[in-house]
């Protein structure tokens, strides 16, 4: 079984490679322009160059773990409605506890933006889709809210949406009868800023949160992502999510 | 000659009755037009008016796929900037500024039933120093 998962990955991999070479081949000059992968310049679309990635640090996350969900709710303007098991949470803490050693840990869990996303293998619509720099996204316009991405998705991170939604952002549109999820805040991307979660961990507990592109060896986040045992959740699935979370046991 | 000049008297009559009669029917024409709110004060549509009222759906689909595909932002055409201009109080609303008196004038004439605000906000952003980040061109972003 696991077998056949690696021969797909890598044929599908291969098949990445030629599509590249072939789209990079008429373009040549794209490649001499500068292309600084963060600030992109107005009116040109996303590239694979750019990899954005999360970093948790799981030993300093308790610090900031209310001002995350908080920061998300308020900047994307998703709310409850007293109903836990269907209300929405594009990011939600989990606690875990080792009975033995009494170990108590705390994370978030959102959207883990996979380089391979079963969401949007299962999309019938192709609503469900990962923009080329890595953001999983779902296109509300496509989605017919049939709810695969959910059931296929192993962590559990997107949400339908059951009931009129009124007092959207401008830059969040969310609405009754599609699925929604984190997304990695592409308004503040495109604008060159980071995710809202990001920049709240960051004036608590500088550090407990590291955002950046994974594809650029001097950013931040991949020299820690190199320098630490830096764990992705259900790295057995061979997903390689965006999100790694650093001091995270058991 | 007396007589010529009573007849054109009387055609003269009448033709300022028909004009007259035409005035009154441009007032209350029996053919009921919609009439969208105008927009903010001091704004220009992106489009001669005639061109967004037939075309504005098609400029607004393509540019939604770039967007939400792409990352393609901050081109002509958004239904954030139709919000921006044409909210206009709105009694649905409490008397607060929505954008559908403008939106529903026309659909509902033309019995066109779009969910567009079903998602998108209906209303105008607030304007703050948040709401309109300045790209910061730097080395982390």
């Amino acid at each position: 079984m696991s077998a056949d998962a690696d021969v797909d990955l890598a044929r599908r991999r291969l098949l990445q490679g030629a599509a590249a070479v072939l789209a990079l081949a008429p373009g040549v000059t794209l490649l001499l322009g500068p292309v600084p992968s963060e600030a992109r310049a107005p009116g040109t679309s996303v590239s694979a160059k750019t990899r954005w990635g999360l970093l948790v640090d799981v030993s300093r996350y308790a610090e900031v773990a209310e001002t995350v969900v908080e920061a998300c709710r308020s900047e994307n303007g998703w709310t409850g409605h007293g109903r836990p098991l269907t209300d929405p949470q594009w990011v939600r803490n989990v606690t875990l506890n080792d009975p033995r050693t009494g170990a108590v840990q705390t994370l978030p869990v959102m959207c883990q933006h996979c380089e391979h996303p079963p969401c949007v293998d299962v999309c019938p619509t192709g609503a469900s889709f990962r923009r080329a720099d890595g953001v999983v996204l779902v296109d509300k316009h496509i989605c017919i809210g049939c709810r695969y991405c959910m059931m296929a998705c192993p962590f559990g991170v997107r949400f339908f949406v059951h009931e009129n939604v009124t007092g959207q952002k401008s830059h969040a549109p969310r609405g009754k009868g599609t699925v929604e999820s984190c997304t990695l805040c592409v308004h503040r991307l495109d604008a060159g800023r980071r995710p809202a979660c990001v920049e709240a961990a960051e004036r608590k507990s500088p550090g407990a949160m590291i955002f950046g592109d994974l594809n650029d060896p001097n950013s931040e986040i991949a020299r820690a992502v190199g320098r630490h045992v830096a764990l992705r959740l259900r790295a057995d699935l061979g997903l390689d999510q965006g999100v790694f979370y650093k001091g995270l046991n058991g | 000659m007396a007589g010529y000049r009573a007849i054109a008297r009387l055609m003269m009559a009448a033709v300022l009755a028909a004009v007259a009669g035409s005035s009154f029917a441009v007032d209350a024409p029996r053919t009921p037009v919609p009439k969208p709110p105008k927009a903010a004060k001091g704004t220009e549509c992106v489009e001669p008016v005639a061109d967004m009222r037939r075309n504005h759906m098609i400029y607004l689909e393509h540019e939604r796929d770039e967007t939400v595909h792409k990352g393609i932002r901050g081109r002509k055409h958004s239904l954030k900037g139709c919000v921006e201009c044409h909210a206009v109080p709105d009694p649905a609303a409490k008397g607060a500024a929505t954008v559908r008196p403008f939106c529903a004038e026309c659909h509902r004439y033309a019995a066109v039933r779009i969910d567009c605000f079903g998602c998108h906000a209906r209303e105008p952003e607030p304007r703050t120093a948040a709401a309109t980040p300045t790209p910061t061109p730097g080395k982390s972003p």
